[in-house]
């Protein structure tokens, strides 16, 4: 590059300011959405591993009841396998047999009690942050998980109040705590820690049988191993619950990987869209310095020459401008993190952004570098002699000529904008295609977010039941027999099922396909599935104590499917059963089954579903049922909505996935707006003799303006409904591998129509609003500018 | 202007002209075609816009083409240039065949060999003249201090040095046009190509272009110039004169029958009105 390359590169830039400056900010743009789609996507991963690390969180779990498996005889033969870097326990570890409250308020859901030793914890220590430096709970304390915390606007200082067998235990919250096990938001019910020996102080020793060990070992990756050499040992199935590394890890990073994965996706498209406006600039620029280029090569310069100074031109926008997205997309992806942290009871991201920043500055550059090479590609075919008598050839106008009949009826600015349509092909093709992309991420981040937050109206679909009021069973504290609450039940007028439920009922999966043996949590029901709303996918619920239903990741994990017999570890007992149906479940992450309650009623004839689940008539008042049966039972039942836990635990996500897509919906139009802005621009610039012309017989420039916006609007109209059209075919597939492996293989979308509405007209609006500003130039061109040419 | 007894003029150096084995180097000849032709395809029909062209010139001519509106002279010029690709004939150009070269090779022919004067001036608008000129000398000359000192000599040849720092927007359409010779002349051209220079400049700044390119030849410069003016034809010393892309006359003005330019002036009109202009 000699001086006279430099000079040129510089005479490019500073030539075009405000295009060139609209470009930048395409740029910027979609460096921000990308770095920051990077740092989500790894963000969490190190504060988790980080966390995880720091506390000693224990790779694999067992949660057992000690009549079953020897305590001790199971911490000895941990502790003495090669690759275990620690053993705990083994701790008490119970389940309160109602929901908890907090302040008076029934959070819904039940808890694992868990003891901190005096000396505290060798393994899977809680983090405190909140609630000064304490070793362990002290009496009559608890200590809080943070997700929990967080949804339920829980603080230090608050009494919780326990359901135990005597009754009630009313206990402080002492510490809000990050539980590296059961802290994720996924998990339910999660676990609070209570004082070392309180535990006994609560429950009777027949409540007393579980049992905690936490396994550390020293390689993550050998989990699947060691975990098959217990198994081994044990002769079978572990009769427990053991939780693992993996369902760990993915308990805490799905969210923001989901997010993260989104937010990827739709930077790739910004770029995509970044890339044709470069491109589409770059050979509008070509057309318009054609005669500059026929002189250039008069004076010398070859065809890679005048490529290389595009190029550089083109490089030296993305030097400047990729660092200030970059700049933006640091706060950005603070602020990301900020939020999925805290949401997740994580603190201090570290996310190695410098090596985001190279990434996104190399992939960027690289890209743009491509883009130019390709759209200057014409300029080797430019003929120097012509360029420089001729200039370069503007099309004249190509586009959509009304039948006279119908022309006469249109304004004279839709009749001119409809025939200057695809002037020129490529820019307006641009512009539909921008719109297309916009449109389609706007509808795809409206529609799935409407999709989360309506859940609760269509809790069937998501793999929940669906109950409009839960009516709990204090058993203990009543005399109140199974058939008497159910009797009682169906009298209540506005109730027109009354399905006797048990969730968290404990499977085991014995070893099998290569797979290690594995706990499963599922769901038994007595009587008709589907009248409580539980669906399928394929086949259906269980009618009889020979069938199962599987979640579709326990189904696709071990390779089943309708018709295929699959063995269940119950109570202990195995049991052969017929696979009827597959179901999806957003709970779990898609791990489950679901029987009928007589499966289990054969296996412990004292079995009682604990839970009776209610749908109700419609017009039917919950709150006023629930009063009502308060009323009538006492202190026998406890009453609650049916998607109180629903509805907690999605607020969470729903609330990241907004923030998120909300910054992306700005990006994608603050990128159209670019776009649409600078295609008028070199619109008004190229045909400044036509326009010139039409004001010299009498149109003002006000309705010449109006053209541009029209033609704005127009081909906004088709992107948006090529985007539209894009988004209702995709979309089904997109989110089925999005969210999969989660448990939703196919997702039940909930279009909100009016927004969707709003979203599309606002894109076609500011595409007509930024032609109209960019065409302010119309009102310079004079008679001058026809008689220059 | 008396440029060529400018006190501060520099003289241009040039290379040894080691084609020329015998011939004077005023005689020598630079540029020769032979039976050059240019078809363009037309929508219809093609259109021989050049045919049959046999001409040599030399480095001491000031060499005119005229003739009515589709003659084909520009089309000559810029075949001759390599600017344009011919349909059929030869094209010598110090003595090397152009007319087979690529477009990047001819390129870098003419950083060195060709200078260019177009009616319309293009300069870049948004560098001074300076820079203007520096930017083609800059493929021939990476020395910025020497480069820059050369274009301020050009510019002060032409009387337009206090103007070197300004933009082509601030600068009369003569003083413009001045800025574009001086670009031109740069890189010690072995020919300089003149398309309508004063096509679009008054009488009076015409003039003083004219007077420019008179004085850059009488120092050696080879110059190829279309018009129609006749009044810049005079400067020349040699007219052709074209019609249907063929050249049907010639016409030399520098013999002893035209000592003045009024002279040279009433000859030529005379020869002109006998070829049919």
């Amino acid at each position: 590059m000699t001086r006279g390359h430099w000079l040129l590169v510089r005479s490019f830039l500073m030539r075009h300011k405000l295009r060139n400056g609209l470009l930048g900010v395409v740029i910027a743009a979609s460096a921000m959405l990308f770095v920051t789609s990077l740092g989500v996507i790894s963000g969490v991963d190190q504060p988790f591993e980080t966390m995880f690390r720091s506390q000693a969180g224990s790779h694999i779990t067992l949660m057992f009841d000690s009549r079953i498996h020897d305590p001790d005889e199971v911490v000895r033969w941990w502790s003495q396998r090669e690759g275990v870097e620690g053993v705990q326990g083994p701790l008490s570890f119970v389940l309160t047999e109602d929901t908890v409250v907090v302040d008076g308020r029934d959070l819904g859901t039940q808890l694992w009690l868990a003891e901190v030793p005096l000396h505290g914890l060798s393994q899977d220590r809680p983090l405190v942050v909140s609630g000064g430096e304490q070793s362990a709970p002290g009496p009559g304390e608890i200590w809080f998980p943070s997700s929990l915390a967080t949804s339920q606007g829980i603080q230090v200082g608050d009494d919780l109040t326990l359901p135990v067998p005597a009754g009630t235990v009313t206990l402080r919250v002492s510490a809000v705590v990050i539980d590296p096990q059961f802290g994720s938001v996924f998990f339910n019910p999660t676990r609070a820690w209570v004082r070392g020996g309180s535990l006994p102080n609560l429950f009777p020793a027949s409540r007393l049988d579980g049992c905690l060990v936490g396994v550390r070992l020293g390689d993550s990756g050998q989990v699947d191993a060691h975990w098959q050499a217990f198994t081994d040992h044990l002769g079978g199935a572990f009769s427990g619950s053991p939780v693992f590394y993996s369902t760990v890890r993915a308990a805490w990073l799905g969210t923001s990987q989901m997010i993260g994965s989104l937010l990827l996706g739709f930077s790739l498209l910004s770029l995509l869209v970044a890339l044709f406006i470069i491109s589409t600039t770059v050979s509008s620029s070509i057309l318009a310095d054609t005669r500059l280029f026929g002189v250039l090569e008069a004076q010398g310069f070859t065809a890679g020459d005048l490529r290389r100074i595009y190029l550089v031109t083109t490089l030296a926008l993305t030097a400047v401008f990729v660092p200030i997205g970059l700049a933006f997309g640091r706060l950005t992806v603070a602020a990301a993190m900020t939020y999925l942290l805290a949401a997740m009871g994580l603190v201090d991201s570290s996310a190695p952004f410098s090596l985001h920043a190279l990434v996104t500055f190399g992939v960027m550059a690289t890209a743009i570098g491509a883009a130019v090479v390709f759209a200057t590609r014409k300029v080797s075919r430019i003929r120097p002699a012509e360029a420089i008598r001729f200039g370069g050839s503007v099309k004249t106008a190509t586009g959509w000529r009304p039948a006279m009949r119908f022309a006469s009826r249109l304004p004279v600015s839709l009749n001119l904008a409809l025939r200057m349509l695809l002037v020129p092909r490529q820019r307006a093709l641009l512009t539909v295609f921008g719109m297309a992309a916009t449109s389609f991420a706007l509808l795809f981040a409206l529609n799935i977010v409407n999709s989360f937050a309506n859940m609760g109206d269509n809790l069937g679909n998501w793999g929940f039941d669906g109950a409009e009021v839960r009516v709990m069973r204090s058993g203990k504290r009543s005399m109140l027999t199974h058939e008497e609450l159910q009797a009682h039940l169906l009298e209540q007028p506005g109730v027109r099922v009354a399905r006797p439920m048990a969730m968290l009922v404990e499977g085991a999966v014995p070893a099998r396909n290569g797979l290690v043996s594995r706990s499963l949590f599922g769901t038994s029901v007595e009587g008709d599935l589907s009248t409580i709303g539980f669906q399928t996918l394929s086949g259906r619920s269980p009618r009889d104590s020979t069938e199962v239903s599987l979640a579709i990741n326990t189904a696709r994990d071990y390779g089943v499917s309708v018709g295929d017999p699959f063995e269940l570890f119950l109570l202990g007992q195995p049991i052969e059963f017929r696979i009827c149906g597959i179901y999806q479940s957003f709970s779990n992450m898609g791990q489950g089954f679901r029987i009928q309650s007589s499966v289990l009623t054969a296996m412990d004839p004292l079995f009682e579903p604990p839970m009776v689940g209610l749908v109700l008539e419609p017009g039917t008042d919950r709150e006023a049922l629930i009063r009502q049966l308060e009323a009538d039972l006492g202190e026998a039942v406890d009453a609650q909505v049916g998607d109180l836990f629903v509805a907690d635990t999605i607020a969470a996500l729903t609330g990241a996935m907004s923030a998120a897509f909300a910054f992306v919906a700005l990006l994608f139009l603050l990128v159209s707006f670019a776009a649409v802005f600078t295609n008028t621009r070199m619109d008004v610039q190229e045909q400044r003799q036509v326009f010139g012309i039409l004001k010299t017989v009498g149109l003002t420039p006000g309705q010449l303006r109006a053209v541009q916006a029209q033609k704005a609007g127009i081909l906004a109209f088709a992107g948006v409904a090529l985007g539209a059209a894009l988004w209702a075919l995709l979309t089904p597939a997109l989110l089925s591998g999005l969210f999969s492996d989660i448990g939703l293989a196919s997702f039940p979308l909930t279009i909100h129509l009016l927004g969707s509405l709003l979203v599309v007209s606002a894109v076609i609006f500011l595409c007509s609003f930024a032609a109209w500003l960019s065409a302010n130039g119309i009102a310079r061109i004079g008679v001058r500018a026809l008689v220059t040419e | 202007m008396d440029i060529a007894a400018s006190p501060t003029l520099h003289p241009v150096k040039r290379p040894t002209i080691r084609f020329c084995a015998t011939d004077s180097a005023m005689n020598c000849t630079i540029l020769e075609t032979e039976n050059l032709g240019k078809t363009y395809n037309g929508a219809r029909t093609p259109v021989e816009a050049v045919r049959n062209i046999d001409l040599t010139i030399r480095r001491g001519d000031f060499t005119v083409v005229m003739g009515s509106s589709g003659s084909g002279k520009s089309t000559l010029l810029y075949l001759l240039s390599g600017l344009e690709q011919l349909t059929h004939g030869t094209i010598t150009f110090e003595d090397q065949r152009i007319d087979g070269l690529s477009q990047k090779k001819l390129a870098l022919l003419r950083r060195r060999g060709m200078g260019f004067v177009f009616q319309a001036m293009h300069l870049v608008p948004n560098l001074t003249l300076l820079e203007n000129i520096v930017v083609p000398g800059s493929l021939a000359d990476q020395n910025h201090q020497r480069l820059e000192r050369r274009a301020m000599e050009l510019l002060d040849l032409l009387e337009i040095g206090r103007l070197a720092h300004r933009l082509p927007s601030q600068l009369s359409g003569g003083e413009q046009q001045r800025g574009a010779l001086a670009r031109a002349l740069i890189n010690s051209p072995t020919m300089l190509f003149a398309d309508e220079p004063t096509g679009a400049l008054n009488s009076s700044a015409g003039q003083i272009l004219l007077d420019c390119l008179s004085a850059i030849h009488q120092r050696g410069q080879a110059v190829l110039m279309v018009t129609h003016d006749l009044t810049a034809a005079c400067r020349g010393n040699r007219v052709l004169y074209m019609r249907d892309g063929q050249i049907v006359g010639e016409k030399r003005l520098d013999g002893d029958d035209t000592p003045t330019r009024d002279a040279r002036e009433q000859a030529l009109y005379g020869w002109l009105t006998q070829m049919g202009w």
